[in-house]
């Protein structure tokens, strides 16, 4: 079941009547507990043992972390739990990939090496689910967050299906406090925002992100037989289709979780108008970059030590964050390229080059940079193999292919014109506007806007990118 | 008091989103440009630029598109004194619907002055349940003929079945209705505009030939080099396959066709379909591929004279279609070989010479 997708509303209409009426906290949480289930059973029933798991692990080990007497003790729960989490997310989505790089390896150094074929399926959302839970435990583990005794508590925290499969990651310390008081429709629901914004990540996903993937897609499944201007026009529109795609999955989770009485935080903030690459990381994927942040490049030192200290701390934290969207060395690679230009940006502050040119025209000139190199790196995560991603990567670089087919210069224009909406969108004018129309203006505007974002929708509805990490 | 005006003005405001709604859906529609798969997408294109020269079309899935070779079929009707111009319309996945479909929007931009003979094969409509196909529902080419009437045919098709399970019913029925709220949604009428958007044609030209085969003439053989590697694979690569096809086709052996009449419903359709032919001043002629599947519904409504022309060759007990059944002449369960190909485009075209110089001669 896909957000965009008819039974999808079908589904969220009859969760909503629902649950707005149902009276009392526990109903609620019951009835959105099994709603969550069946969504993911939706996706593959099979593996509902291994979230239920999950969830049952980390709420035991978060009950036995705040009992345990010492720090030594506590730390021993707080492992237990993260090497079980963490051997899970690796046997299903690692172990092939791990394997056959090991394989790789020594077939490199001369050995024969013919390893089973491993075809292991992937458990949609255990990324997500699992850096769900463990921040659960790490924050109780802390100190930062008293542990729920009740399991529905924190199964519900985990199974809440706006953003069980594909984000944001939420955190138990944001989500945690909502689930002990009630949830009041006409207090706690802004029904306007969240129609908009639903309508707004609809777009994204339906009508761009799934539309743009007609160039995308044969462009990377031949570069070579692609002109210069095509290549352009390929990673261009690639930037669009997954940030479309996945910041519109996102505005989706949050005006159905805001619809629900649950507001989660921002998970983009118009990430491309960054000026430079630290920005960027601040805007893009806001709850996975602050989830490593706090987890993983904190605890490993952070900036708290020599320079060389914090370079490789950045650099293990985007490895490992390129390596948590895929196993595949095509991720590891965009991570890399992604600490590389963190720690070039240190370098260029360090030594007090600062902004080199001010004002708006430095601005301006940092953020086409900053653009062009994470479409860059976009080509490495894109890519199937490495070496389609130098063919591209040539191509985006150098503008050289003599491919015979092109896109012409349609698609650069589409390009700019959305890139014009998106900053117009940035000034929020039209959001204003919107919010001041009144009650029955806007159901007018609503309805009236409905056939044409349909109609403009791609028949083949594509699964959301983020789904398969 | 509060509480009924509150109740009272969100009614209201639902009521005005849905007028809003249906006015915008009303008012967009005649701007909307059908949409179909994009083999068959090319195939309209071509036609459109292209159909003065043809007067003979041949619908059907891949099994026609794979299987009938208009190059051949022309030669040998000439040759028979029934001088024909042939297009294989032909598009995997494709059935009588999507047949209708194609013809109107061929009508509409005026593509088939010349036509003169439709032959088409509408595919077993009992695969309207199954599963495999319930997946490319909401493909664009079905969502194009899921308008409210053919859905509701569809409908009362699937529930009358007798073989088929309530599940199954229920969750074919589900897709169909989503296909059709597709339809009714205007989803993929803006397809030519995303296009024009994004530099890429509708008909790429450059992939032209992949499509429509060397002649341009709709036709492309499964044992040519375009074929990829997931079709290569479906051949008959060893024993295993094809002792399994030679148990399926003694299964086929044993089927006989029951006495009863063919559901009413596939006898709306094929009576639908036919009059839509007629009108555009063509004559239909239905047919049945080789393949294992009996179209039961079509034979029965041959048989009771629902259905004037029919041209069979699926029966492999029948001494001139035998051959069509014979693995050298097989790519797989479905399709046939080039060599089959060539074949069936023969024996199909002798008896449509047959029947055609019959019905010229006819007053």
């Amino acid at each position: 079941v896909i957000f965009t997708e008819f039974r999808f509303l079908f589904f969220f209409l009859i969760v909503f009547l629902v649950h707005w009426s149902l009276r009392g906290l526990l109903p609620r949480k019951l009835w959105l507990f099994a709603a969550g289930l069946v969504f993911y059973g939706a996706w593959d029933w099979r593996f509902l043992g291994l979230l239920l798991f999950s969830i049952t692990l980390d709420w035991f080990v978060a009950l036995r972390i705040h009992a345990a007497p010492t720090r030594s003790q506590k730390r021993r729960w707080l492992t237990s739990s993260i090497v079980v989490q963490l051997g899970l997310l690796s046997v299903f989505k690692y172990l092939g990939f791990f394997v056959e790089s090991a394989a790789e390896l020594l077939r490199y150094l001369g050995f024969e090496a013919h390893p089973p074929a491993l075809a292991i399926v992937l458990p949609v959302g255990i990324s997500f689910y699992t850096f769900h839970t463990m921040s659960y435990t790490i924050d109780v583990y802390r100190g930062k967050l008293e542990p729920s005794r009740s399991f529905l508590d924190i199964a519900m925290f985990v199974t809440f299906f706006p953003a069980l499969v594909a984000g944001p990651i939420i955190r138990a310390a944001h989500f945690l406090p909502y689930l002990r008081e009630n949830r009041s429709f006409a207090r706690d629901v802004n029904v306007r925002a969240c129609l908009a914004l639903f309508l707004v990540g609809f777009v994204k996903k339906a009508c761009i992100s799934d539309n743009v993937v007609q160039i995308v897609d044969p462009y990377f499944a031949n570069p070579a037989g692609y002109d210069a201007l095509a290549a352009w026009a390929a990673v261009l529109m690639y930037a669009v289709q997954i940030y479309c795609d996945f910041s519109g999955y996102s505005d989706m989770a949050l005006a159905c979780a805001g619809l629900l009485g649950y507001r989660l935080k921002l998970n983009f903030d118009y990430p491309y108008l960054s000026a430079d690459i630290r920005e960027f990381w601040r805007r893009w994927h806001i709850s996975l970059s602050s989830w490593l942040k706090d987890y993983l490049y904190i605890p490993l030192g952070g900036s708290r030590g020599s320079i060389w200290f914090t370079y490789r701390n950045l650099m293990l934290t985007m490895l490992l964050g390129g390596l948590w969207h895929g196993a595949g060395w095509n991720f590891v690679i965009w991570g890399g390229l992604h600490g590389a230009a963190l720690v070039a940006q240190r370098e260029w502050e360090r030594h007090g080059l600062g902004r080199a040119i001010p004002g708006a025209v430095g601005t301006l000139l940092g953020t086409l940079l900053t653009f062009w190199w994470v479409c860059f790196a976009w080509i490495f995560f894109r890519s199937q193999d490495l070496e389609t991603a130098l063919a591209v990567a040539r191509s985006w670089v150098l503008f050289d292919s003599s491919g015979p087919r092109t896109f012409g210069w349609a698609p650069i224009w589409t390009f700019l014109g959305l890139a014009a909406v998106h900053a117009v969108s940035y000034l929020r004018l039209v959001q204003l506007a919107v919010d001041r129309l009144p009650a029955w203006a806007f159901a007018l505007l609503y309805g009236a806007l409905i056939p044409p974002a349909l109609a403009f929708m791609n028949g083949a509805v594509q699964p959301f990118i983020y789904f398969q990490f | 008091v509060s509480r009924i005006a509150r109740i009272g003005a969100t009614v209201a405001r639902l009521a005005l989103f849905a007028a809003a709604f249906a006015l915008s859906a009303r008012y967009l529609r005649p701007w909307l440009g059908g949409q179909a798969s994009n083999l068959t997408e090319t195939k309209i294109a071509w036609f459109v630029e292209h159909g003065e020269q043809y007067d003979t079309l041949f619908f059907g899935s891949s099994r026609a598109y794979r299987g009938f070779v208009p190059e051949l079929f022309d030669r040998v009707t000439g040759a028979a004194g029934i001088a024909t111009r042939s297009f294989n319309f032909g598009s995997p996945a494709s059935r009588g619907f999507d047949a209708y479909r194609a013809l109107e929007r061929l009508e509409q931009q005026g593509a088939l002055r010349e036509l003169k003979w439709v032959l088409v094969d509408p595919e077993p409509l009992e695969w309207l349940l199954r599963a495999k196909d319930k997946e490319s529902m909401l493909a664009l080419g079905p969502i194009d003929w899921h308008d409210p009437a053919t859905t509701w045919l569809v409908l009362r098709y699937i529930w009358s079945l007798e073989q088929a399970s309530l599940s199954e019913k229920l969750a074919a029925s589900v897709e169909h209705l989503h296909s059709c709220c597709y339809f009714a949604a205007g989803i993929g009428g803006t397809q030519a505009l995303v296009g024009a958007l994004l530099g890429k044609d509708l008909v790429d030209r450059t992939e032209l030939t992949d499509r429509l085969g060397p002649r341009l003439d709709g036709w492309l053989p499964l044992d040519d080099a375009n074929v990829s590697r997931d079709e290569q694979r479906e051949k008959f690569q060893g024993a295993e396959r094809q002792r399994t096809y030679e148990r399926e086709l003694a299964v086929r052996r044993s089927e006989v066709l029951d006495e009863g009449p063919a559901a009413p419903e596939a006898t709306v359709f094929f009576r639908r379909l036919a009059g839509k032919i007629e009108a555009l001043g063509a004559t239909p002629i239905f047919v049945t591929q080789p393949s294992l599947n009996l179209q039961s519904d079509l034979v029965k409504a041959h048989r009771d004279g629902v259905v004037e022309h029919l041209l069979r060759y699926d029966d492999p007990d029948d001494p001139r279609c035998a051959p069509l059944f014979d693995v050298e002449h097989r790519w797989d369960r479905f399709h046939l070989a080039e060599k089959g190909a060539r074949l069936f485009t023969e024996l199909l075209a002798g008896d449509f010479a047959v029947l055609a110089g019959r019905l010229e001669r006819q007053p």
